[in-house]
């Protein structure tokens, strides 16, 4: 942890939860890469507890959104009726850290559920229930008042339901013009393309942004807490089913299809009213590739500045996700022939799932 | 010294780490770490033997477009003005000694001087579209930008595609 040793962390969490507290453990979560996860164990009296420590990397984080942001999101859905883990408080460094952080609770579970990759008719029903639950899950985050929690003070909001294509995608264009260490223009030439053939949006939402697999935590086959809010929008709900990680997986058995997209979208209309179009969805793909650009990007400008103080997924996202980012754009403009589907499912697996 | 070869010795470095180093490594954040590093090892190998060619065609490529995004900016509009004065003045600097073997380093440089112009010069024609969207030869100007984008993907293409063909895992 660099500055921030296991010994000035103990010391930190004593002055903060009282003397009664020991740090007996600490390890970094893995699997995430745009920020630093780390998970403490403490001693407290007689019990342990969890909590999770969330901070930004030396050389920055790749994600272009500031990390207060996320706190902040965190401290506001902790007050709705999301499931999410309960934030503790922010820190600005001072005299503990030589960079901001926050403190969370720790929501035991697990980011993979036991039997989901298993084949077979079992697994078909675990897949489709756990696809329900997390649809449930982003059908509260979708009904959450987030004027009333002051997120438009951290995220753009439209003022109507036509403009929130647009000003998701100007957003991100002003993210990319700020992070940018290398020119992209194929970014300005989608965001117009884009712009010219927006959908309105069925309604506007606060929207969670990377879902699915790897993003949540479940434990014993419940969707426990949504995690990974740095992405997060207010805007058209359609850019949350465009990024699922295996959420709303196609499922066919016998000649039957027992559950698609379009199925997981007809389930999230009986459950809200709302109607979500599939072109939506495919357009929200579409933008979602303009914000892979904006922070392989970040990536990459943060490794050149820094490459001694960067991570090695740095050196990956400004490569292969930056290109894979440029290439579905070329295709949705028609410009080139996609990429085969099994290139882009790589690029969601790790170790663990091998 | 031709050998080894700088490639040579990235594989050797990848199968050092693989046989020598992984066997020893329990921790989960070390070995997601090797998993990215054999990929962007990967990735060195390959761009060592295309990067340097790929970035001579790109800066070919600009040097030809870039006089006719100067001229256009400079008859349309006086906030171009100063941007075509730009790519002229970058078009004419001496980035590099055209007698001695450019280094990669060189090529990007110059590359990305040349990439920024012309990235700046298609954002002002975006901006013009409302205006001048009936006019042949801002339609041709702007086809002819979107053809140089196309074509530099493809050829970055020839990198990654090669460097990530295998669907090991990416961390």
């Amino acid at each position: 942890m660099s500055s921030f040793t296991p010994e000035v962390l103990n010391a930190y969490l004593r002055e903060r939860l009282g003397t009664g507290v020991r740090l007996i453990g600490l390890e970094r979560y893995g699997r995430g890469s745009s920020r630093e996860t780390w998970v403490a164990q403490l001693r407290e009296g007689t019990g342990t507890r969890k909590i999770v420590l969330r901070r930004d990397p030396p050389a920055g984080a790749m994600i272009p959104t500031p990390l207060r942001n996320e706190y902040l999101l965190y401290d506001g859905l902790g007050q709705t009726d999301v499931p999410i883990a309960k934030a503790m408080w922010w820190e600005d460094g001072g005299p503990w850290a030589d960079r901001p952080f926050y403190l969370r609770e720790h929501v035991e579970g697990h980011w993979r559920v036991e039997g989901l990759e298993n084949e077979g008719a079992e697994a078909d029903v675990l897949r489709i229930e756990i696809s329900k639950q997390h649809i449930a899950a982003l059908a509260r985050v979708h009904a959450v008042d987030w004027r009333a929690l002051r997120f438009d003070e951290l995220l753009p909001a439209p003022l109507g339901r036509n403009e929130a294509a647009a000003v998701n995608i100007d957003a991100i264009v002003a993210r990319y013009q700020r992070a940018r260490i290398d020119p992209v223009p194929i970014v300005l030439e989608a965001a117009a393309w884009l712009k010219a053939r927006a959908p309105v949006a069925s309604r506007i939402s606060l929207c969670k942004g990377t879902n699915g697999l790897g993003e949540e935590v479940f434990r014993d086959g419940r969707l426990v807490a949504l995690s990974d809010w740095e992405e997060a929008s207010i805007g058209d709900p359609a850019a949350d089913f465009a990024f699922m990680q295996n959420m709303a997986p196609r499922i066919v058995r016998d000649g039957h299809t027992l559950w698609s997209l379009q199925h997981a979208l007809d389930y999230y209309a009986t459950l809200t009213g709302t109607v979500i179009e599939r072109e939506s969805v495919r357009f929200y793909g579409w933008v979602r590739a303009l914000w892979m650009a904006t922070f392989s990007q970040t990536a990459a400008a943060g490794l050149h500045r820094d490459p001694q103080g960067s991570e090695i997924r740095q050196a990956w996202t400004a490569t292969e996700i930056n290109h894979l980012a440029q290439r579905i754009l070329a295709t949705a403009m028609g410009w080139l022939p996609p990429l085969p589907q099994s290139l882009f499912e790589a690029t969601h697996r790790s170790i663990e799932q091998n | 010294m031709s050998y080894p070869t700088c490639i040579d010795m990235l594989t050797t470095i990848e199968a050092t780490l693989r046989e020598k180093v992984e066997p020893a490594v329990d921790e989960i954040a070390a070995r997601s770490a090797l998993a990215t590093i054999y990929h962007v090892l990967h990735y060195i190998r390959i761009a060592i033997g295309a990067e340097g060619q790929i970035l001579c065609d790109e800066i070919a490529a600009l040097r030809m477009i870039l006089p006719r995004l100067r001229d256009d900016l400079a008859r349309h509009g006086t906030d171009g003005r100063d941007l075509a004065l730009s790519i002229g003045g970058g078009l004419e600097a001496p980035l590099r000694d055209q007698h001695a073997y450019p280094s990669l380093p060189e090529l990007a440089g110059e590359a990305h001087l040349l990439g920024n112009l012309f990235h700046d010069a298609l954002e002002k024609l975006i901006g013009q579209e409302v205006g001048r969207v009936e006019e042949a030869d801002y339609a041709a100007l702007r086809e002819e930008c979107r053809g140089h984008i196309r074509s530099t993907l493809v050829a970055r293409s020839r990198i990654v595609d090669a460097a990530y063909a295998n669907h090991d895992p990416r961390r």
